[in-house]
């Protein structure tokens, strides 16, 4: 009962958001629909300072996934009315939609239309100085990058030229870059302006449930959905504090909680029997359908008919793939080549190879286990001497041998290493686990572990 | 003859169709299902269909092409197909889905033909396509008044989902794919998107190539097309095993055609193909192939069949065999008159098209004992072995059944009471087998329906380059049939084509080869030849020219892979061909 306490008490609190040049009441419903995160916007607002103002030139602003960056920001540009454009970099393939994004937001598809087919960055700055003198800003302007890591994929002198646009077009422009990473990871080599860098913490788990029992279900009352809240978080609390995944988990798992009160089982006070019954349901949907392993509509269909539980399957229970004879083979053999040091094919593949022993046959180096330091790649060469060493027939160089090659690299069991120059005996590697291996190896009757070396 | 192929083959499609058909269902569920309550609240989910199809990418095609069509006529109109090879960047990807889908709605209405040829690269967005998105299916409501009636079941118009097939899921950039499925479900709220993703290998590829914060935004459901010895086992049934189709294969071509299947490439395409070339070999080969037709057309080729052929028919073994078996006096009648041998020619093809019958109603425990060989796990064998109907095998069988027993004894070491008992079934059966059936081989005028060769088939089908063109370098006589090049083993003659001796030399050389040595050779070689009929006044000259050749069949070399230039030491060339041994 004490967090609905504090729910209680915190909304009973109520911030009294006070920011001179924006209307009282806007604020005041805005601060209602942004629990959890008054401060953020309090000094956020206070950064923007009024809107006829010069703002700072940018901010950066970071913090996990789900943790109301984008929302908050948002939901400030949207109910104060500011003109603003938002532009997510990963739609941004090119610097020129980046342009075209932000001018048709501020001026009208048109003076997007004015950009050159490939714009740089000074035909962006040209054009906007051009409109921004026919509609200068009355208000501060803001541009808001969400995903701005991408932005260090883009061109080099973009970020640095974003982050002091104000200066480049003087106009009344601000800069809000959004991202997961801290700005370390950004600052380019020759620096650059600094912008107003702003944290936006985790939520707590206080935190979490007072905005998941935000979205009660409303045929029931608020203190029920709280204490589904609060069970959901016990469960999912350790592996998960996304808030998008826990809603979807919420919302997910609702009806089956309700079950025994719909059935009249048990009544709404009796937690404790509501708590059994939907725990070791909770726990199978962290299993499966929190990992995607099940589709959520699966999932629910699942709930409806209970019976049909086992016969659901789950994605990675197909894990074991049906491959042509020879291609096992040369899988495996891919797998001996990728594994074992060059050096010990003539113990494992020579008939009279004579006793080598272990330790003082290699390099320090070589032995460490190399399945730590992951598959090594090898030639062409190297495969189709173990492949025609370890398949227990004859096996001429077909063609179509050469073609299971790529097709195991189509299928990126293989992958092949280096330039694609295919004249130069090709490089690969092995792309696949130890547990694959030995399924595959147990399907054509071969002992892979007693031809590996790390298991000698 | 074709025609009757063609009709069989054409019901193979129908084979698929059943997945085909809950892909559609599926789509057309999600599509109906934008509008209820439930789907609002996690509407950034994409639902996306993993259509598992078997390890042969090739074989797809088919498969995406009528799937392609099926949700065109009976889903929506917006299906775009992607492939892997074409998309190596978002943005190639974003360009190729809306060429696809703006330019499919072109053709159906013509105005919008001006947008988007006005389409520049730059507003090749998501959110271009929305708009066009929302014009279409705005006209399209207006237009049918049929969808019109749908709309009344729910409050909000229903959307025409938009499909994007992912032909080769694996093949994909998986920073290109993470990107493309972030930007879509920015929109999906607008658009109504739907995945589908065609996996070769195991639905886990997803969560490899995918990390769980994009994996998170797909709905996935896992949906499994035919297995491709299934498709096998149907192609079986069809083609091979009906009555219908009078050309028939010897065991050992249905060896050939099955290991290719087996070992190398689990293509059904593949076999179907090896299947046509052997009937084109046979029609080809054959000459008595004419009586190779159904039963009315051969009693009718039988009688206007023309005198050398009834000779080519004396002189088939299975027709000396039956010969031998009659009566002196039969004897005679069937070597000299003509008109005989057309009479019990009759008479025989009566009696194979018995046989074919018979075999149309065994075929489908030939079937079963077919995947059986396939199965590598003989966990049902026992029960499936019994309800078997034993005496109808047919010969085909046994070899299968041999093959299976050989394979078994192989491979088990240890014997178990279910062991013991599974291999006492197989004698029984092998025994039933012997005593109650003659091979086909064994049946008179067996060539003229059965194709045999499989020496020929498996030469065409596995092609050996690497042999192939060792042996025309090393053994020139063996391709041109030129009487001077016939040398014995392991010397050069000077007669052979430059390049046969260049790569000769080479053999001899180790990884690196020394060009100038090399040149030396192989002028020696050349000039050994002329100084039986030259004196060596002329060398300089003459060596301008070989130098001339010998740089040529160099080049030749590279340009077959053979060598290639290195920077490791000037002057020398690397050898790529045997490990340099």
């Amino acid at each position: 009962m004490t967090v609905i306490q504090v729910f209680h008490y915190e909304q009973r609190m109520s911030v009294t958001l006070q920011c001179p040049g924006y209307p009282e009441d806007t604020l005041r419903s805005l601060a209602d629909r942004l629990p959890c995160r008054e401060t953020q916007l309090k000094s956020l607002l206070s950064l923007m300072g009024q809107p006829d103002q010069y703002s700072y030139p940018s901010f950066f602003i970071y913090g996990h996934r789900a943790t109301g960056k984008s929302h908050v920001v948002l939901s400030v540009m949207k109910d104060l009315e500011l003109p603003h454009a938002s532009v997510d970099c990963v739609e941004c393939v090119s610097s020129g939609l980046l342009f075209h994004q932000v001018l048709s937001a501020f001026f009208g598809p048109d003076a997007a239309a004015l950009l050159p087919r490939c714009p740089s960055l000074s035909d962006f700055v040209r054009l906007y100085k051009q409109m921004s003198s026919n509609s200068p800003a009355t208000q501060t302007r803001y541009i808001i990058l969400d995903r701005a890591e991408r932005m260090r994929d883009m061109d080099f002198s973009l970020l640095p030229a974003l982050l002091r646009l104000q200066e480049l077009v003087n106009d009344n422009v601000t800069v809000i870059l959004l991202s997961e990473i801290v700005w370390e990871k950004f600052r380019p080599n020759t620096g650059c302006f600094e912008p107003l860098l702003f944290h936006f913490p985790d939520y707590s788990k206080v935190e979490l449930v007072q905005i998941l029992s935000w979205d009660h279900h409303p045929s029931y009352t608020p203190e029920l959905y709280a204490s589904y809240i609060n069970i959901l978080l016990g469960v999912f609390f350790s592996v998960c504090r996304d808030l998008r995944e826990l809603r979807h988990l919420a919302a997910l798992n609702f009806s089956k909680f309700c079950e025994p009160l719909e059935k009249g089982e048990a009544k709404e006070s009796d937690i404790h029997k509501l708590w059994k019954n939907i725990e070791p349901h909770l726990q199978r949907a962290m299993q499966t359908v929190y990992l995607r392993e099940v589709s959520s509509v699966q999932w629910e269909q699942q709930q409806m008919d209970e019976k049909e539980a086992t016969t659901l399957r789950v994605l990675s229970a197909h894990a074991h793939i049906e491959l042509p004879y020879y291609s096992k083979f040369l899988l495996i053999a891919a797998y001996l080549a990728s594994f074992n040091p060059a050096r010990t094919d003539r113990r494992f593949f020579l008939k009279s190879h004579g006793k080598i022993r272990k330790t003082n046959f290699l390099k320090k180096h070589e032995k460490t286990s190399n399945h730590l330091l992951g598959p090594k790649p090898f030639p062409l060469d190297r495969l189709m001497a173990i492949f025609y060493s370890v398949v227990d027939s004859r096996v001429a160089p077909t063609a179509s041998i050469f073609s299971q090659i790529s097709s195991l690299v189509t299928l990126q069991l293989l992958s092949q290493v280096g330039h694609d120059d295919q004249l130069d005996s090709p490089k690969y590697k092995c792309s696949v686990s130890l547990d694959f291996i030995l399924a595959i190896s147990r399907t054509v009757g071969f002992d892979v572990v007693k031809y590996l070396y790390d298991f000698l | 003859m074709h025609e009757t192929f063609r009709n069989i083959w054409a019901q193979m499609d129908q084979l698929n169709k059943k997945v085909l058909d809950s892909l559609a269902e599926f789509i057309k569920k999600h599509g109906l299902g934008c509008s209820s309550d439930v789907w609002r609240q996690r509407a950034s989910e994409i639902p996306t269909a993993a259509l598992m199809l078997g390890v042969n990418v090739p074989d797809h095609a088919m498969t995406f092409r009528s799937l392609c069509n099926l949700l065109q006529d009976s889903v929506t109109p917006f299906v775009a197909s992607v492939h892997a090879k074409e998309c190596a960047a978002v943005k190639l990807l974003i360009q190729k889905v809306l060429e696809q889908l703006m330019g499919r709605g072109v053709s159906v209405d013509e105005e919008q033909e001006d947008d988007t040829a006005l389409l520049q690269r730059t507003q090749c967005t998501i959110s271009a396509l929305c708009q066009w998105y929302k014009t279409v299916t705005k006209k399209c409501t207006q237009v049918s008044p049929q969808r019109k009636e749908n709309l009344t079941n729910s409050d909000l118009p229903q959307s025409l989902p938009v499909v994007v097939i992912f032909k080769d899921f694996e093949a994909f950039n998986s920073q290109v794919l993470q990107d493309f499925i972030l930007i879509c479900s920015r929109y999906t709220q607008e658009l109504p998107f739907i995945f589908i993703f065609g996996i070769a290998t195991s639905p886990s590829a997803i969560q490899h190539r995918l990390p769980h914060s994009v994996s998170s935004l797909l709905c996935i459901e896992v949906f499994h097309s035919l297995s491709c010895t299934q498709h096998l086992a149907s192609v079986f049934d069809k083609l091979i095993l009906k009555s219908q189709f009078p050309f028939k294969l010897s065991s050992r071509v249905i060896q050939v055609l099955v290991s290719v299947f087996l070992y190398h490439d689990f293509s059904v395409q593949n076999f179907v193909k090896g299947l046509q070339f052997s009937m084109l070999e046979h029609f080809n080969s054959q000459p008595l192939s004419v009586l190779c037709c159904q039963k009315q057309e051969a009693l009718l080729s039988a009688k206007t069949l023309s005198k050398q052929n009834v000779e080519r028919i004396r002189h088939l073994p299975s027709f000396m065999r039956y010969v031998e078996t009659q009566e002196p006096q039969e004897q005679v009648q069937l070597l000299t008159n003509d008109e005989h041998v057309k009479v019990t020619l009759l008479f025989h093809n009566r009696c194979s098209g018995k046989t074919g019958l018979q075999r149309a109603q065994k075929s489908p425990c030939y079937n079963s004992l077919y995947l059986l060989a396939l199965a590598t796990g003989c966990g049902s064998l026992s029960t499936r072995l019994l309800t078997l109907t034993i005496t109808n095998l047919h010969p085909l069988q046994k070899s299968e059944i041999r093959y299976l027993l050989e394979k078994e004894s192989r491979r088990t070491k240890r014997t178990n009471p279910f062991e013991v008992l599974r291999s006492e079934v197989m004698e029984f059966i092998d025994s039933l087998v012997r005593e109650y059936l003659t091979p086909a081989e064994l049946q008179p005028l067996n060539e003229v329906c059965y194709y045999s060769s499989s020496g020929v088939l498996r030469q065409r089908l596995n092609a050996t380059p690497r042999t192939s063109i060792q042996a025309a370098l090393s053994h020139p006589f063996y391709y041109l049939q030129n009487e001077s090049l016939k040398t014995d083993t392991g010397t050069i003659s000077s007669a052979a084509p430059d390049l046969c001796i260049v790569f000769k030399l080479h053999l001899e050389c180790g990884r690196l080869i020394n060009l100038y040595d090399w040149l030396e050779a192989y002028v020696t070689v050349m000039s050994a030849a002329e100084d039986q009929h030259t004196d060596s006044e002329e060398c300089g000259k003459f060596d301008s020219l070989k130098h001339a050749r010998f740089i040529q069949a160099v080049s030749e070399m590279e340009f077959l892979g053979f060598v290639k230039s290195t920077k490791q030491k000037t002057d020398h060339v690397a050898r790529l061909t045997w490990g340099g041994c």
